[in-house]
């Protein structure tokens, strides 16, 4: 009831139509300003935006066992771990929105030290040295998600890359059942490679 | 048209069959043409909606993570359905995401954004809207456009009418040809022969049976009625000529004593001194006046009996002097003919409860028909012998006889054997009936005997005898009258009877 109450209350706040179509009119800038090929600045933060965007999206394929998911009322918390901006980025995303009925809660760490009850661990490129003791630390049924290249044989599910200037994503399976998570399908189908083991 | 319709059985039997087939064929697919289009509709609305349903929730992650690619794969898999013409999906912004076209259209032009969710049919095209909703947020459009036959379907519908209205129409004229033998030829059969009888009324015609169904059964009965009405206006017929017959006879036996009565008359008239001419004369008029009125009585007596008239006096009789009676009155055509007549009476006297007169009447009326129908000389007898609880009395004699034939006929009214006989002796044919009306009223029976032509007759009359106490019994001896148990009479007068009695033997 509490639960329905809130989400009512944020979508009266703010219509969930006008934050889409936000997103939408940054992929289609995005996508207009990849062709230039140029990683200007403008640029990085057009990745920045779709990759919280995709970022609040994954949850909609993912599944947390329920045990895990946190008690009504409390937060849905997504750590990332890099630079503010895209922490920043992620908290305009999900401003107003509810994760599997919950509220979110995104938090900005430097690196593994303050990790906890996280469900989204989201490392940046930045972090990319400590990428294992990250994901080791992680709680086990945190959804890791990186973009470095080669993130997924350190233990990360989602890794996003570019493929022709387009923010593409692969997934690790191996990984996704390792931490007890279940995957849609469809969030495979769109998947830019699929790893089901170690090569 | 009509009017040949109402007058023929066959025209209303092929009617009838034609018209039930056509009306049952346009109930039976005008129902299924309902069924079926309604069915179709429903069927392809469903089936659209859940394609739009499954493309929607299967194409989501790809509107969502912006991946057209994966968006064209899952359109492509409607080319296993050709009936979908083309499809598309938005995003949740309304713009166009990813389209699809049937392999070999063209291009297709489609809506710049999504519509409200629903269905719009336009002609032989369905179009449908259906947003993706997952929980509780709009994912996207999906758009399709597919073919809606439900015209062709009329169309081959009323094809499919057209082809087994012309083959079951065949069937029932087949069917009609095949009935038409085996019931209304029939019926026509009969009706020809109907008509046939009553234009020529012949009934000797026949109908052929042909079937062995209800029509052969009417058939059998209307061959039966025919001989029924054929034996019935036969004996109408004969009854008639009978009739016919009878008046004749009647004329001629009226008209025959007339000649002599009027002969008489003359020589009366000019016998003058001379008395015993006069005599003559009169003696042929008593004659012939007893013959008229004998012939009249006759008459009298058959209306009486077929009216129901004729009451009979029954009393206590005996059977003796009955047949003295008889014999009285038989006595002058038996000697004018110059018969022997035997009597053969038992001694003991014999009684019955009857008219006396009535049945000497049936005993003259043998005597005079022995005399009758004997030549001249003959031999007549009368007998009387009990037989258990009856008494019979025979009358015999060697004359004529019948055919055989005859003899069952011979005791209805006019029925007369020797038609060609001497008209002056013939009578008119009712002696023998008066006298089987007269037996059967005294509750007793008569029957005839001949042993053919020129071979004799005999005729047996049973009566009921009357059963006295031995006290109450009259003797039979008192009266003098009928003393004689035998006697005979012969035509000369001459006396050669003889009396059984105690007494001897006394002349009569
Ligand atoms: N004793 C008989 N012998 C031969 N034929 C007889 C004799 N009695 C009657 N018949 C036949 O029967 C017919 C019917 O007799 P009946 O009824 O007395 O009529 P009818 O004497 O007036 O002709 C006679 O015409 C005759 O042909
Ligand atoms: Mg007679």
């Amino acid at each position: 009831m509490i639960k329905r109450f809130f989400v009512v209350l944020m979508r009266s706040i703010r219509p969930p139509a006008d934050r889409l179509r936000t997103v939408a009119v940054a992929l289609a800038v995005f996508a207009i300003m990849n062709l230039s090929w140029a990683q200007g600045e403008a640029e990085q933060e057009l990745e920045r935006r779709v990759k919280a965007a995709f970022l609040y999206r994954f949850t909609e394929f993912v599944t947390w066992p329920e045990e895990h998911l946190p008690d009504p009322g409390q937060p849905f918390v997504i750590a990332v771990i890099g630079p503010d901006n895209i922490a920043d980025e992620l908290r305009q995303v999900v401003a107003g929105r509810a994760i599997h009925g919950r509220p979110v809660e995104v938090r900005r760490l430097s690196d593994e030290g303050g990790l906890a009850t996280e469900h989204i661990v989201f490392i940046s490129d930045s972090a990319r040295r400590r990428l294992p003791q990250i994901i080791r630390a992680a709680p086990r049924e945190a959804l890791i998600v990186t973009e470095s290249d080669g993130a997924l044989a350190h233990g990360s599910i989602i890794n996003f890359v570019l493929v022709d200037g387009r923010v593409r994503f692969e997934i690790a399976l191996d990984s996704v059942e390792r931490r007890g998570l279940r995957l849609s399908s469809r969030l495979l189908a769109v998947a830019q490679a699929v790893r089901t083991g170690p090569p | 048209m009509f009017e040949q319709i109402q007058k023929s059985v066959r025209a209303k039997l092929l009617v009838l069959m034609l018209s039930t087939t056509l009306v049952a064929l346009i109930v039976a697919l005008f129902v299924l043409a309902i069924y079926d289009v309604r069915n179709y509709s429903e069927k392809w609305v469903g089936d659209l909606s859940t394609q739009a349903e499954i493309l929607g929730r299967s194409s989501a992650a790809a509107i969502a993570f912006d991946d057209p690619q994966t968006a064209h794969e899952n359109l492509n898999l409607l080319r296993v359905r050709p009936m979908i013409l083309a499809a598309a999906l938005y995003a949740p912004t309304g713009s166009l995401f990813a389209t699809y076209t049937r392999a070999g259209d063209a291009a297709d032009v489609f809506p710049e954004s999504p519509l409200a969710d629903g269905i719009t049919i336009n002609g032989n095209q369905i179009v449908l809207f259906k947003k993706i909703v997952e929980s509780d947020v709009l994912q996207g459009t999906v758009y399709i456009r597919a073919q809606y036959e439900l015209l062709d379907r009329l169309l081959d519908y009323l094809g499919i009418l057209a082809m087994v209205m012309v083959l079951s129409m065949l069937a029932a004229l087949l069917i009609w040809a095949w009935l038409q033998k085996t019931i209304t030829k029939p019926l026509k059969d009969i009706t020809d022969v109907a008509r046939q009888v009553m234009e020529s009324r012949d009934f000797s015609l026949r109908v052929n049976k042909t079937t062995d169904d209800e029509i052969g059964y009417l058939v059998d009965a209307f061959n039966n009625m025919l001989a029924e009405i054929g034996r019935g206006a036969d004996a109408l017929l004969a009854t008639d000529r009978m009739k016919d017959q009878f008046l004749a006879t009647l004329a001629h036996e009226l008209r025959n004593p007339l000649a002599p009565i009027s002969n008489a008359l003359y020589l009366l008239n000019q016998a003058g001194d001379q008395p015993e001419v006069a005599a003559n004369a009169r003696r042929i008029m008593a004659r012939q006046l007893k013959q008229l009125v004998r012939l009249v009585d006759d008459l009298l007596d058959v209306s009486r009996i077929t009216t129901g008239k004729l009451v009979l006096k029954k009393e206590q009789i005996e059977l003796g002097r009955v047949i003295d009676n008889a014999i009285e009155i038989a006595r002058p055509l038996i000697e004018s003919r110059a018969h022997r007549l035997t009597v053969d009476i038992p001694e003991r006297a014999i009684y019955l409860n009857g008219d006396e007169t009535r049945l000497a009447q049936v005993f003259s009326n043998l005597l005079n028909n022995a005399a009758k129908y004997t030549e001249p000389n003959g031999a007549i007898t009368i007998a009387v012998e009990a037989a258990g609880e009856d008494v019979l009395v025979s009358v015999t004699d060697n004359g004529m006889g019948m055919p055989s034939e005859i003899l069952p006929e011979i005791f209805e009214m006019f029925t007369q054997a020797h038609i060609s006989h001497d008209r002056t002796q013939a009578g008119l044919g009712l002696g023998l009936a008066l006298a089987l009306r007269l037996v059967e009223m005294h509750g007793g029976t008569i029957q005839a005997y001949s042993a053919g032509i020129g071979r004799g007759s005999r005729f047996t009359v049973r009566l009921p005898m009357l059963l006295l106490p031995a006290s109450t019994a009259p003797e039979p001896m008192s009266g003098g009258q009928t003393a004689c148990r035998a006697q005979t009479v012969s035509g000369g007068g001459q006396q050669t009877g003889f009396c059984l009695e105690p007494g001897g033997p006394s002349p009569r």
